[in-house]
């Protein structure tokens, strides 16, 4: 495998302004979305990442995939920085990275047949003659395991499990080298889920493909990640090659998910494994932000902000018991 | 939680299906087919003077004939007639109307909703503005100017009904936005064109063919009231409300000349808001509008 970096982020940060009063509205401080964070993706690797609702997940992916501008820091895909494409080199940079969201019930338009779903990319970016986009959305309409037959009926007459694959074969249509995946099985059933992870993971074999997932549930990023990065209230807290994430879990937050991990739902198990709510992004804690639940939490840890260290080749964590 | 609002709304919508509104269907037949065949099944033309039968009553009272069913004017026009291709200026005013202000609506509201911040506040202090203006005063304004017309009914109604639909169309289209098949399209090149016309628009068809159904009844009844009161439509055209208000002075000795129009207007009115109705049933179960 080569190592070359396909994605590189470094020192993200997005804040939204929180506005009150209706007339005269004036900002009452910020939500701190994604605050400083970092990671990088080597071409063909998939990072999974991982964190409760509302840590920040969903507002990465929008800023990696270059739908919102970031408040600070730098996205390179492929060399480029996204934050800077505009006009006719932001079109380019859409045919390399493409998306699949959560909700297979609104991220397909009710009113379009899904052959021009799947072949919508291909008519705007003007690959192929109009016989030859007909065809290629077939193609791709089987490639993900649906009757090509098929390709004349409308969303609604579909699964959930069945419309994710129609998402997959539009996100595929362009050819792209990345795929951002944001949440992408969690709208479905369990048994639905791993089908799912398992067309991925073919289709990123096939075709060499990167992806970034997305998901509040470490075990369906255990299946597909080569990495994983934990986030807590917009923060990465620990990022690592998978395999030695789940044999070395070092930072407190991390062992919490692992323990809540293997249940159908982990938000649930989660409250029982860690105390407290998740704060307000908009008035994190000081210090380390996760020390009010934190089982292993010192004085120290109230007021000092820590970096990431890098324990073990790969292995970072932002804590202040693994910090020399 | 989203599955069992799924569920109630395809109930309701099922059973709405069941509820067909054949009353409001029929009035609408016929006073479409009234439209189209006016023509050739009214008896006589809408402006033929019968000067032998002057203020002639109904078949079914005394002194009426078959020749002239609803009776006739103090002119000796037939007002069977009159009313028949009377049909045609209601319809064709209110679409006109319509026509006008739905493109100036519909667009603005596409444009408000779907580009946000400074362009979204202009267009909405437009639309406050707009609604502010005294609707009377500003009908005489026009008519005042362009003199009392068709025209100048269409100018006035069509130039001060759009901002309703803005403000509809741009809550569609904001909520729309939010929705992951519009992030999608732009994570696929679409440029904010194809994705208002193509992604955005056919998403909002159907509220909009509830409103246009609904409003039709109401400007039936608007551009007849303004036609009643002299601002509209000029004799000798058989406009229902120019025939009411021809017909009021007579009202003493010939109420057929403002019953029956008001009748016809009521008809039509109904069978547009019942229909209108149970559309809004059929496509909208949620009930998000009015
Ligand atoms: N456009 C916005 N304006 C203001 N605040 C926002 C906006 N988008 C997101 N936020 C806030 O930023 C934080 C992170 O949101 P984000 O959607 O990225 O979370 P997430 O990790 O994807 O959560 P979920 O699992 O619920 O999807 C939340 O507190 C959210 O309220
Ligand atoms: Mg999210």
């Amino acid at each position: 495998m080569t190592k070359e970096i396909s994605i590189e982020v470094k020192g993200l940060s997005k804040h939204f302004p929180v506005t009150s009063g209706v007339i005269f509205s004036k900002t009452v401080g910020v939500v701190k979305a994604v605050d400083n964070i970092s990671f990088s993706i080597n071409h063909g690797e998939t990072l999974g990442i991982v964190g409760e609702s509302g840590c920040g997940k969903s507002t990465t992916a929008n800023l990696v995939l270059g739908l919102d501008k970031p408040t600070s820091g730098q996205i390179i895909v492929q060399g480029e920085d996204v934050a800077k494409l505009k006009g006719e080199s932001l079109f380019k940079f859409r045919r390399k990275v493409q998306a699949v969201f959560q909700d297979p019930f609104r991220s397909l338009n009710p009113r379009k047949k899904i052959r021009h779903i799947v072949s919508e990319p291909l008519m705007v970016h003007k690959v192929g003659s109009s016989w030859q986009i007909k065809q290629k959305a077939l193609e791709l309409l089987e490639l993900v395991g649906i009757n090509p037959q098929r390709a004349d009926l409308y969303p609604h007459e579909f699964s959930g499990g069945q419309r994710q694959r129609i998402a997959i074969a539009r996100a595929l249509s362009l050819n792209p080298s990345i795929i951002i995946l944001d949440e992408p099985v969690s709208a479905l059933d369990v048994s639905i889920q791993a089908q799912i992870l398992n067309l991925l993971m073919d289709l990123r074999e096939k075709f060499s493909l990167t992806f970034l997932i997305i998901s509040h549930d470490l075990a369906v990023v255990e299946h597909v990640s080569t990495h994983i990065g934990v986030m807590y209230l917009g923060r990465i807290v620990e990022l690592s090659p998978a395999a030695e994430l789940y044999k070395n879990p070092l930072h407190p937050y991390t062992r919490a998910l692992l323990a809540a991990s293997p249940v159908a739902d982990p938000d649930v198990k989660l409250k029982a494994v860690l105390e407290g709510e998740v704060p307000s992004p908009m008035n994190p804690p000081t210090g380390c932000t996760f020390h009010p639940r934190c089982p292993d939490c010192k004085p120290e840890c109230k007021s000092r902000e820590h970096k990431m260290h890098e324990i073990t080749p790969g292995h970072f964590v932002s804590c202040l018991n693994f910090s020399s | 939680m989203d599955t069992l609002e799924a569920e109630g709304s395809v109930e309701a919508k099922s059973r709405a299906r069941n509820r067909i509104p054949y009353i409001g269907l029929g009035f609408i037949s016929i006073f479409l087919f009234v439209v189209i065949f006016g023509q050739w099944v009214a008896p006589y033309d809408y402006d033929y003077w019968d000067m032998a039968n002057i203020t002639q009553p109904p078949v079914w009272l005394e002194g009426g004939s078959w020749e002239h069913i609803l009776g006739t004017d103090p002119l000796g026009r037939d007002v069977l007639s009159r009313i028949i291709h009377g049909s045609r200026y209601s319809l064709a005013i209110a679409l006109s109307c319509i026509a006008v202000y739905g493109t100036i609506g519909i667009i603005l509201g596409l444009i408000s909703g779907f580009l946000g911040g400074n362009v979204d506040m202009g267009i909405m202090r437009l639309c406050d503005l707009w609604m502010g203006l005294p609707p009377i005063i500003t009908a005489i304004l026009v008519v005042s100017v362009m003199g009392p017309s068709s025209l100048a009914i269409i100018v006035y109604i069509g130039l001060s009904g759009w901002p309703g639909y803005t403000r509809i169309v741009r809550g569609e289209t904001m909520s729309l936005a939010q929705n992951d098949f519009i992030r999608l399209a732009r994570v696929a090149g679409c440029s904010k064109f194809r994705i208002i016309t193509s992604h955005i628009f056919p998403n909002i068809v159907n509220t909009l063919t509830i409103l246009i159904t609904l409003d039709i009844g109401g400007l039936i009844i608007l551009t007849a009231t303004l036609s009643f009161l002299g601002l509209g439509t000029q004799p000798p055209s058989p406009d229902w409300g120019l025939m009411m208000n021809e017909g009021r002075q007579y009202i003493t000795y010939a109420w057929w000349l403002i019953v029956f129009p008001g009748v016809a207007i009521m008809f039509a009115v109904l069978g547009f808001n019942l229909v209108g109705d149970w559309l809004r049933d059929v496509l909208d179960p949620k009930q998000k509008l009015r």
